[in-house]
């Protein structure tokens, strides 16, 4: 049995500290993804944690059945709570990220990267939130339309469809601006 | 003029590079693991809590069970005494 789902059999058991071997083997992965999604660190460690607790309650409970790796069900989750988190901040005011939270994250990211996930939020901010999460997890994540419609519990048919659709936004907007 | 298709499919190409290198803060992982460790506290307080007040939900549920049926044994042995009475009287005067 592979190292993940072993250790998520184990914490099934009652084997807490096991579910550290998870959180250490997926982190960067994950939180990669969500501050993708998201357009910082910040939020996508906030994003993440809450997964993760997620994923645990899920284990707890015996309602991980296994049919997916471990990873894919995480980033399952995570996804879903990112097109939720997207849509609420939709309907709130946009929130400027702090001094504070910049200075926690200098000495893990560079600020080249914080620029480039700044641009990539603004440039994903008029899509709907499951046409972002969708082209992310295609263009940037590197996932096929089979893995993403596992992920996002829908079909190959509307993940294709919400694709072409954020790449339409996506043009319309540049045709816009240059136009502008 | 360039393709719009391939400007944009360029720019995401970009910018997925310059974020590979996204990593979670120092202390990501001891912060996760102290949350885990109070959830799974809480919810191991809120199982006992559950058990207790379920005990003692069957505890209750028993005594109103046997009292209710304390009650309906001491009526019907209350109209059995009122007939023998009846009777007793009937008996007395024939």
């Amino acid at each position: 049995m592979p190292a993940l789902e072993e250790a998520a059999h184990r914490v099934a058991k009652g084997d807490l500290p096991a579910f550290r071997i998870i959180v250490e083997a997926c982190s960067e992965r994950l939180v990669r993804l969500g501050a993708r999604m998201l357009g910082n660190v910040t939020d996508a460690e906030d994003l993440v944690q809450e997964g993760y607790l997620r994923a645990l309650r899920a284990l707890q409970e015996q309602k991980f059945d296994g049919r997916s790796s471990v990873e894919t069900w995480l980033h399952r989750i995570v996804a879903n709570l990112a097109v939720d988190q997207l849509r609420a901040r939709k309907r709130r005011a946009p929130v400027v990220e702090s001094n504070d939270e910049m200075l926690v994250d200098t000495r893990a990211n560079s600020a080249d990267t914080r620029l480039a996930l700044r641009e990539l939020d603004q440039l994903m901010s008029c899509l709907a939130a499951e046409q972002r999460v969708a082209l992310i997890l295609s263009a940037m994540e590197g996932f096929s339309n089979a893995e993403i419609a596992q992920m996002m519990d829908c079909t190959e048919g509307s993940v294709e469809q919400r694709l072409v659709r954020a790449r339409a936004t996506l043009r319309q907007k540049r045709n816009d601006y240059g136009q502008s | 003029m360039a393709n719009p298709n391939d400007i944009l499919s360029e720019q995401l190409a970009r910018l997925s590079v310059e974020t590979a290198d996204v990593r979670p803060t120092a202390n990501f992982t001891v912060r996760v693991m102290a949350a885990v460790e109070l959830q799974s506290a809480v919810r191991e307080d809120w199982s006992v809590q559950v058990l207790k007040w379920s005990k003692l939900g069957v505890a209750v549920a028993s005594l109103a069970a046997a009292a209710g049926v304390a009650l309906a044994w001491h009526s019907y042995d209350s109209v059995d005494q009122e007939e023998a009475l009846a009777y007793g009287v009937m008996e007395a005067f024939e």
